[in-house]
């Protein structure tokens, strides 16, 4: 099934003639915007309000709860706000360059998109070297922080930006080396070719067919949250210390631009996650119509990148954050060999076992459960421990 | 680095960020500590604060005697009095008492030497307002003659409810004595706050001709002439403030030296009325 | 001729800054990420406290105290009672001296959980800051139930304290205690021995105990260099031979004695040993008054006095001159904090802007504390 949502929607919109250059045109147009308007903007904006209530019970408190329904429309009063809010560019700044960074870090978060894999057939485009064009095109986010930090004119703005350039460029690394386990595995760059290698069970996932994708597994989800100036690697922007890092002498919008692009860029870099190591779309075959096929191929794919969002956002609100030197060391004395050694490791695992070994899979699946298991006793641990709840002068 | 110290670091790194992993995923599914003030609440949050709370200000004209013992131990001047004495009548009359909430730094040390708690804090903490003029409270319309404590039981029953109140509001506070061997006595059992209180059995009767140990400083607004005589009766209405206020009921006496003390006795009230005062004298 | 001529920064790290302890200026010069040096700029906050009280007199005075040092204002409340009680040979009585410890060893909790807690925020955990902010409630919560308020207490007076303990306040107290100990464990492994909060804080600008003896630094700064040097141990007042309680020091574990992950776990161990001084001092509370007979026109014989208490921060000096009249002639006061200012310029030098901000939080400097 070579679909995608471009035909898919040229067919419904233009039937017989949609075969012809302007109908195909026209259907490419109304597919980018559907999904950008529908999935992209939207996720990066609610994910704001999620993050903010599951990082408000993290520190028992509660979040926002006002504005609609539990606070749902937090984001957008926040964006209402932002938009009325009065933009100001300081007057030594580089004007040009002020304001053409916003918009090279929300062209790094917007382009992505174009080859996000919803379901077998919702793709803007199957391009065969999908999982390349991603990982090349998020690396934009450089240049446009680098621009935002020089212009500002301000000292703390620009080490800001230097710190995020420095930490973007090095992260690319890990996290290409991470790639290419599964790219061996599979021999294709393509997000469909990816994906299909791959079957709905767990233990099919890639993550889970030799030790050395495990472990590029981690790596990969450490070096994007780099890559996205997360905490634990959020230097950038440190709020203790450089207030807003290199957005410090942005308001209204172009402040949001930046920040959009980062929790949009969440999304993305949870999806390369998840086509690569975690089965992508992959969904139990129940035999029903195409449509609900992709419906369920679709709330696979939504349901596993919403996990790794929210880990991510958890993380967030567990760690401290890595000083400059100790984050290079990381990259550099840990991530990168460690990276180098799943890349040899696999190809030679490829070329001991080309099926796969059933056993491995098992035994790594079996592997992740303990893991978990013992977290989820650990949880246990200190829910009991320090249970109970003191209010002194009670109004609750 | 030598190999040994590399993978210690990996694999205390993973150790550490797992357990905090854990103690995070454990705040997730437990209560938020949050109190929705002010409109999630069932109860308002002055109800609940504890009786001893240092809020706003608060005059009962009623039961001032107008000592200007909280005009001088304010450290911040924040309360302006006015009192003359009436000659003909001996009636101390107060003509005005404000008190500017926007300076008062709530320390207490007006309502500690107030003789019948009259000015005590309330749990009002609520004070934000449009102008700065509405945070002086003026507690004085018109000129108002100052409350004579009784010699028997306060007659008049509103009068009685505030004397009540801002006597059990003065009990709080420790009363002085000294830690002499004799004073070891163990804790009488709690009182219920039943019986109402009667200040005046216990106090000696204010006279306004009372020797006047030490001088009183001069109030500003005050009228020079009057000086004297307002002097010497502020001295007496302020000389016992540091009386004994509970009336000696028939307590038995349990004179036995325990050094080791039931949870009980430990936890008992410990209030100025609950206490055998063994300065009382 | 072929060498990059290169500037250095100056930055200015102003005194409206999120992680800067109250309103601290520092200048910093620095070579990139690398500080060359950091001067600070201190006076922000100065309020003349030392002046006001000779406006004030004696018994005036206490609530301003609370103001020196706000985060933990049971000691410089205990400070001032103690010297005018020096000054005027005053005996407190027991219960009254109990009474005090307890408020202060709360305090010390206090203000240990804000600092921890802090620490974890400057550092980029903002968890760890909302869950010690949540037992420091749970502690206001406590002290707001014996003096009435919760930050500035004015719950001493010359003499004793202003108030006895509550009904049924003991058994709070205990409750919370044995609340918080599980509580702490849990901080623990949540943030102290967390891998990337030992980087930060281990091997950043440790002091050796000379240099630490020689800067003035009190309390936990000089028990993290590892100079036993306890106020309460060495020069004791009040009551505090009574109670059974260690002097942790610094020992290096983690990387050397004296830098900033041992001063950061010094909080942590005084914060249970605070809790071992309290449970004793609540089971064992004796009877009897807890305010001595003090006139209310205070006027101590001439002279001066020095006294020192054991705060959070360190050694605390209360200095007074009397004239024998009813205000005082001359109030010092001689905070930890201070002393502290004074080493960080030295200390600054070939560390990176991060680890400023690191050092600071650890010496736990406290605007107020230093500007008075």
């Amino acid at each position: 099934m070579n679909e995608s949502l471009v035909t898919l929607i040229g067919r419904a919109m233009f039937a017989a003639d949609a075969s012809r250059e302007w109908a195909v045109a026209a259907s490419i147009a109304v597919a980018c915007v559907l999904v950008l308007f529908v999935i992209a903007v939207p996720f990066a904006s609610i994910v704001t309000w999620v993050e903010r209530r599951v990082w408000a019970r993290i520190q028992s408190r509660v979040g926002p709860n006002r504005v609609g329904p539990n606070g749902f429309l937090q984001w957008l009063a926040d964006g209402i706000k932002h938009v009325c809010k009065e933009d100001v560019i300081p007057d030594e700044a580089d004007a040009p360059l002020f304001k053409f960074a916003p918009y090279l870090v929300v062209l790094a978060f917007i382009l992505p998109w174009a080859v996000m894999p919803f379901s077998s057939e919702l793709i803007l485009a199957d391009l065969n070297i999908g999982i390349l064009y991603m990982t090349a095109i998020t690396a934009l986010t450089v240049v446009g922080v680098l621009m935002a930090g020089w212009s500002s004119n301000n000292k703390w703005s620009l080490i800001g930006g230097i710190r995020s350039a420095a930490q973007i460029i090095s992260y690319e690394i890990p996290a290409g080396l991470s790639i290419f386990p599964a790219v061996l595995m599979t021999g294709t760059l393509s997000m469909q070719g990816l994906i299909r290698a791959q079957s709905w069970e767990p233990y099919h996932w890639f993550i889970f067919a030799n030790p050395f994708c495990f472990m590029a597994a981690i790596i990969l989800f450490v070096s994007s949250l780099a890559e996205n100036n997360r905490t634990p690697f959020d230097l950038p922007e440190a709020e203790s210390e450089l207030v807003a890092g290199f957005a410090t002498e942005y308001s209204s919008m172009r402040y949001l631009f930046f920040f959009m692009a980062e929790w949009g860029n969440m999304f993305i870099a949870a999806a390369i996650i998840v086509t690569l190591y975690l089965g992508g779309w992959q969904a139990p075959g129940l035999g029903g119509s195409r449509i609900l096929m992709n419906l369920l191929q679709f709330i696979s794919f939504l349901v596993k990148v919403l996990v790794l969002v929210f880990v991510s956002m958890w993380i967030r609100g567990t760690l401290p954050r890595v000083r400059i030197d100790q984050m290079m060391s990381i990259c550099w004395k840990y991530f990168v060999p460690l990276g180098f050694i799943d890349m040899i490791g696999t190809a030679i695992w490829v070329a001991f076992f080309p099926q796969g070994s059933r056993l491995t899979e098992l035994t790594m699946f079996a592997l992740g459960i303990a893991i978990v298991a013992v977290f989820g006793w650990r949880v246990a641990y200190f829910t009991r421990r320090a249970r109970m709840e003191l209010y002194f002068h009670p109004t609750i | 680095m030598g190999a040994a110290a590399y993978f210690q670091h990996i694999k205390e790194a993973l150790a550490t960020i797992f357990d905090g992993m854990a103690v995070t995923a454990s705040h997730l599914i437990r209560k938020p500590y949050t109190i929705q003030y002010p409109d999630r609440i069932p109860v308002r949050v002055q109800d609940t604060l504890p009786f001893r709370y240092r809020g706003i200000l608060d005059v009962d004209m009623e039961i001032c005697t107008g000592c200007l013992a909280c005009d001088r131990a304010c450290p911040i001047d924040c309360i302006a009095m006015a009192i003359e004495k009436n000659a003909q009548t001996r009636e101390i009359i107060i003509s005005q008492f404000d008190i500017d909430i926007a300076k008062c730094m709530y320390c207490g040390l007006c309502s500690e030497p107030c003789p019948t708690g009259a000015i005590h804090h309330t749990t009002e903490f609520e004070g934000a307002d449009y102008s700065l003029e509405s945070l002086i409270r003026r507690f004085i319309a018109e000129p108002v003659v100052a409350y004579k404590p009784k010699k028997g039981p306060e007659p008049d029953p509103d009068v009685a409810r505030l004397l009540e109140r801002g006597m059990t509001y003065v009990d709080e506070w420790a009363q002085p004595g000294t830690d002499k061997p004799s004073a070891a006595k163990p804790a009488a059992p709690p009182k219920p706050p039943t019986a109402p209180r009667t200040p005046a059995v216990a106090r000696a009767p204010v006279k306004p001709v009372a020797a006047a140990t030490t001088k009183a400083p001069a109030p500003e607004n005050r009228d020079a002439a009057e000086n004297a005589a307002a002097a010497a009766s502020a001295e007496g209405a302020a000389a016992p403030p540091a009386g004994e206020h509970d009336a000696p009921k028939g307590e038995p006496d349990a004179p036995k030296e325990t050094s080791v003390k039931s949870d009980d006795e430990l936890n008992q009230g410990t209030r100025a009325s609950e206490r055998k005062n063994s300065t009382s004298s | 001729m072929g060498t990059l001529r290169t500037e250095e920064m100056t930055l200015n790290m102003g005194p409206q800054h999120p992680s800067t302890h109250g309103v601290l200026r520092f200048v910093i010069k620095a070579d990139g990420e690398v500080m060359r040096e950091a001067i600070p700029d201190v006076g922000y906050l100065h309020r003349s406290i030392e002046k006001i009280a000779e406006k004030v007199g004696y018994h005036g005075f206490m609530p301003y105290t609370d103001r020196v040092d706000y985060v933990c204002a049971m000691f410089t409340n205990q400070g001032w009672a103690m010297a005018c009680e020096r000054l005027a040979a005053l005996e407190v009585p027991r219960r009254g001296e109990y009474c005090r410890v307890i408020a202060a060893e709360f305090n010390r909790l206090a203000s240990h959980l804000l600092t921890v807690g802090l620490m974890g925020m400057d550092i980029g955990a903002m968890t760890p800051f909302l869950h010690t902010l949540r037992e420091r409630e749970m502690i206001n919560d406590l002290i707001e139930e014996l003096c009435g308020a919760r930050l500035t207490f004015n719950y001493m007076r010359i003499g004793g304290v202003a108030w006895d303990l509550p009904p049924g306040w003991r058994d709070k107290a205990l409750a919370y205690l044995d609340h918080l100990d599980p509580i702490l464990d849990e901080f623990n492994a949540l943030f102290s021995y967390n891998k990337i909060c030992v980087q930060r804080l281990a091997n950043v600008a440790p002091i050796t105990a000379e240099e630490a003896i020689d800067y003035n630094l009190v309390g936990p700064n000089l028990r993290a260099s590892g100079v036993k040097w306890d106020v309460r141990r060495d020069m004791p007042y009040s009551v505090y031979p009574d109670f059974d309680f260690e002097i942790p020091i610094g020992s290096g574990e983690w990387g050397t004695i004296g830098d900033a992950m041992d001063r950061y776990m010094m909080r942590i161990r005084e914060m249970v040993q605070s809790s071992r001084i309290l449970r004793q001092a609540l089971t064992r509370m004796p009877e009897g008054p807890v305010l001595a007979k003090v006139v209310r026109n205070f006027k101590p014989p001439a002279g001066e006095c020095q006294v020192r208490v054991e705060s959070a921060r360190g050694d605390q000096g209360w200095y007074v001159v009397s004239d024998g009249s009813a205000y005082p002639w001359r109030v010092h006061v001689r905070t930890g904090s201070f002393a502290a200012m004074g080493m960080i310029q030295k200390l600054s030098r070939g560390l990176m802007i991060a680890d400023l901000v690191v050092l600071i939080a650890s010496l736990d400097v406290i605007a107020p504390e230093i500007d008075r």
